[in-house]
């Protein structure tokens, strides 16, 4: 059996820095593989007999150790579009420009995406990708079984825990629960420079179809942040007066 | 000069750092110094990730890599974990099996630490008269009329001795007085008749206990001779140079953290209506202190990377392991001193920081003897 | 202007139908897939779906309906977002997300976990958003709520649902709660919670949680898990036991009108976002509160 698995290269959050007039400053970070999409790819990596890693973005993803950061997760071919045209590109275009990619890593029988991406979080690129696909899609697997040609998914809704069935190819996106990241070891590291890398520019542009109005840190609520320690005197009376004072 | 890290060096540092954060939490660490030990599941993954293959031979399933990417590995890992445990100190007996061994001891190391994620052996060296000055020692093997040795005396400070299966024991041949210069290395079963253990208890490094070992008249074939008759100590020293860096590695990995806590804690700390980083005491502190932690890091980077290049590091190595582990622990003091009283307490890391340090000044090596070798190599380096 | 409204919760389905005429919708049609909405919307669509049918293949049955809509708003659940993404992908758009408030302007969701907040919207004129509970205003929905029934339209390859468990919701509910007592790695052991739970009692609140407590140890349901993947919560009062206060976290607890923090650690960043803050050991100190309330 053979999954790709998408993922996305994001600026690592912890050294995103917010500026004077709150705008973001990403300058200083490095980029990094989406944290949820490690458990798409451990996922891919422990389903496939095959799995390639496929993914598109700005032309600065073309980065030795963040490829190789991929390939060291059990991936045995990457298939990526590096293009300025294809920078920060909205859930719509994404899945257009996979769709190119994914012709170029030949058949699968599905694609595997993670529970959402670090910067957007809208859990829209794998729905957008099996409709341009004309694939199924199941979404929220936290458990995936595959016999023969249908796979069996277990999805975590917010009320219920749901089975489904569905025919191969198909899209599927994991919940982080689904499988716990390898932690990439010594000899993985060392050959993950030497697997097979397919990188090229985008085949087409995409056109945006979401305009952003506006990209700002939030303003801090201002807290009164009386702290005091248990140990002192009456910290208890304390506390219990300000869990009155707030009802 | 480059000082960048390649890939996949960074990578290394990245599954170290997670490693890390999955495994040693702050309730497990608690746990490892309360019942002297460490879980197996982290011997386990340890194993898995790798990290304990590297430096071993590719035929006995190792992974080959040089020094300076081991020590780099081992300050992270110390330094992430924040504890003294067992993991790497212990390699450093696997290492002297891959280079001392006989075909089969080898094999069965690689076997049990495969299967177990633990060595297979402690290392017997230390006695109650005799640590550096190593001919003072008195453990003796004898050849018996059948062919067969018998082993007597009595070893201290082995790390791990009760825990793992054998023991490598260095031994005089045939005679122990102070003349003899003569040694040989043995791979010795715990459970053969007439070895026998007692507890030590430490003032630090609770994690990675060590003990007395005793020998009487415990017999040994030939076939648990590790490498030449007579050349024993000569082997060992060999491998004391690299040993000792990677005894800073850890040091400088763990005074990282005390450094990383106290700094962090100044930032917090308010005193006299301002937080105490703004009092020149406490950046007079964490100038030196930062000062030590660079100064032993950037000597260590370059006696590895001496040793990967083949020059020879008598004078380097001892100059690291005197200086580095000293600077070091003189780190986790200044950090226990800017925590105070609160440093003082079980409240905090810091002072179990300073404790298990500490014990870096004579393991390995005293900075005494240290001085010793490199004052030596000084003196002939200058020589007209 | 006409509107769409698509939702898995009756409550939320007048949220949203509300939000839609906020956005100045004339004519909204609603179709909710748990329970009878009624006097909230225009139209009532009423989509049965099959047995053993996905709820979220119901986006090709409302295809026509959304041609004819200018705006889509769907309930942000995991079904939801499916409906959404291909409804948006059927009318050449992609859907944003109004997580914290949707306005004519645009949706404005969290971008990087909470570092900021991002407002977005299609470029073409037809929008699709995607909204979570409590961002709309249910009180601004009315109508008369004509019934109309739409045909099911399974897509050419279905997948089959073989079997459901309903979820035991043991605990209440915490976006509806006055008072949230919130637990975070600080919890040593399960049964530790017991605490937290006791004091949620006594408050009469609900019981949530950190990321660390749901994923991974199981302790506590994915629902009841508060931040930037999981619920948000605005209670009069959170109370943050064991919480260090990640950002992540952050940004579904921090409209509560008081934040009250209970952490050993002093350096957390908890201290930073609370009203109150007490430093020292949570196991010592959720007893000794609840016996003082």
């Amino acid at each position: 059996m053979r999954i790709a698995v998408a993922f996305k290269a994001v600026p690592d959050a912890q050294d995103v820095q917010v500026a004077g007039d709150r705008t973001l400053d990403f300058s200083k970070a490095k980029l990094t593989i989406s944290e949820y999409d490690k458990n798409a790819l451990e996922l891919g990596a422990q389903l496939a007999d095959e799995a390639v890693a496929i993914t598109v973005g700005g032309k600065d993803i073309d980065n030795s150790k963040l490829k190789k950061d991929v390939m060291a997760r059990g991936m045995g071919h990457l298939y990526m579009a590096a293009d300025d045209a294809l920078a920060d590109l909205d859930a719509a275009a994404t899945a257009a420009a996979l769709v190119d990619v994914l012709a170029k890593a030949g058949d699968v029988d599905a694609v595997i995406c993670g529970d959402g991406s670090a910067d957007n979080y809208l859990q829209q690129v794998d729905v957008q990708l099996a409709e341009k696909l004309g694939w199924p899609v199941v979404t929220a697997a936290c458990k995936v079984e595959v016999n023969g040609s249908t796979a069996v998914v277990t999805r975590a809704l917010e009320d219920c825990t749901e089975v489904v069935e569905v025919e191969l190819p198909a899209v599927i996106s994991v919940t982080p629960d689904v499988a716990e990241p390898r932690i990439p070891g010594m000899k993985d590291i060392l050959a993950a420079g030497k697997k097979p890398m397919d990188v090229a520019g985008a085949d087409n542009a995409p056109a945006a179809a979401l305009t952003t109005v506006e990209c700002l840190a939030p303003e801090q609520v201002a807290r009164k942040q009386e702290i005091v320690d248990a140990a002192d005197d009456g910290a208890i009376e304390k506390l219990a007066a300000a869990v009155k004072a707030a009802l | 000069m480059d000082f960048n890290l390649t890939d996949e060096q960074q990578m290394l540092l990245e599954s170290v750092d997670e490693f890390c954060e999955r495994y040693f939490t702050e309730d497990v660490v608690k746990k490892m110094y309360e019942d002297h030990g460490m879980p197996q599941e982290i011997a386990e993954a340890y194993r898995d990730a790798g990290f304990g293959l590297m430096g071993i031979p590719e035929e006995y399933g190792g992974i080959p890599m040089d020094r300076v990417t081991i020590g780099l590995m081992i300050e992270r890992l110390y330094q992430k974990s924040g504890c003294m445990h067992i993991l790497y100190q212990n390699s450093l007996s696997m290492f002297d099996i891959m280079e001392f061994g006989t075909e089969a001891q080898k094999q069965e190391a690689m076997d049990h630490y495969m299967e177990t994620g633990w060595p297979i052996a402690s290392l017997s060296i230390s006695e109650p008269g005799a640590g550096s000055d190593n001919r003072s020692m008195t453990t003796v093997a004898k050849k018996q009329a059948d062919g067969t040795y018998k082993l007597s005396g009595q070893k201290t400070w082995v790390t791990m001795g009760e825990k793992l299966p054998y023991t490598i024991v260095v031994a005089k041949d045939e005679d122990p007085s102070h003349d003899n210069g003569n040694m040989s290395l043995w791979f010795v079963k715990m459970d053969t008749p007439g070895v026998s253990t007692a507890p030590l208890h430490k003032i630090g490094q609770q994690c990675i206990p060590f003990c007395e070992v005793y020998l009487d008249d415990v017999v040994l074939t030939e076939d648990q001779r590790m490498g030449e008759p007579g050349k024993g100590f000569m082997m060992l020293m060999k491998n004391f140079e690299v040993e000792r860096s990677y005894i800073v590695a850890e040091q400088v990995g763990l005074a990282q953290a005390a450094l990383e806590d106290a700094a962090k804690y100044a930032n917090q700390r308010i005193a006299f209506g301002k937080p105490i980083t703004r009092l020149q005491m406490i950046q007079e502190l964490l100038a030196d202190m930062e000062i030590k932690v660079q100064n032993t890091r950037n000597m260590l980077y370059k006696t590895l990377w001496m040793m990967d290049n083949d020059q020879p590091v008598q004078l380097e190595s001892a100059m690291l392991k005197r200086y580095g582990c000293k600077a070091c622990w003189e780190v986790a003091d200044s950090a226990l001193q800017i925590y105070a009283g609160l440093g003082y307490t079980t409240e905090v890391r810091v002072g179990r920081l300073w404790a298990d340090m500490r014990g870096n000044m004579f393991g390995g090596g005293t900075h005494e003897v240290m001085a010793y070798i490199a004052g030596r190599q000084v003196a002939k380096k200058y020589a007209e | 202007m006409k509107a769409l409204v698509i939702a898995e919760h009756a409550d939320v389905a007048r949220e949203l139908a509300g939000g839609a005429r906020e956005l100045g919708a004339d004519e909204v049609s609603l179709v909710c897939f748990g329970g009878a909405v009624e006097g909230a919307s225009d139209k009532v669509l009423n989509v049965a779906v099959p047995a053993g049918a996905l709820v979220d293949d119901a986006a090709y049955a409302l295809v026509d309906v959304a041609n004819a809509a200018d705006v889509v708003l769907v309930e942000a659940t995991r079904r939801g977002k499916v409906i959404a993404g291909r409804l948006a992908a059927k009318l050449g758009t992609a859907a944003a997300g109004a997580t914290v408030e949707l306005t004519a302007e645009g949706g404005r969701g969290t971008y990087f976990g909470g570092v900021a907040e991002r407002v977005q919207k299609s470029a073409g004129d037809k929008q699709v958003y995607i909204v979570a509970a409590g961002v709309c205003d249910a009180s601004k929905a009315a109508g008369a709520g004509a019934a109309e029934d739409v045909a099911w339209v399974a897509p050419e390859r279905a997948a089959k649902v073989t079997g459901n468990v309903e979820r035991q919701k043991t605990a209440a509910d915490p976006t509806k709660a006055d008072v949230v007592v919130s637990a975070g790695r600080g919890f040593a052991a399960e049964e530790d919670l017991q605490k937290a739970r006791d004091l949620a009692a006594k408050l009469g609140g609900a019981i949530a949680c950190s990321r660390p407590l749901t994923e991974g140890v199981n302790w506590l349901p994915t629902e009841l898990y508060v931040g930037v993947s999981g619920i948000t919560v605005t209670p009069k009062l959170y109370i943050a036991a064991g919480i260090s206060g990640q950002m992540q976290h952050m940004v579904g607890a921090n409209r509560s009108a008081t934040v009250i923090a209970v952490n050993k650690d002093k350096n957390a960043p908890i201290f930073k976002q609370c009203d109150f803050g007490i430093v020292g050991d949570l196991n010592e100190i959720l007893p000794a509160l609840t016996a003082a309330l």
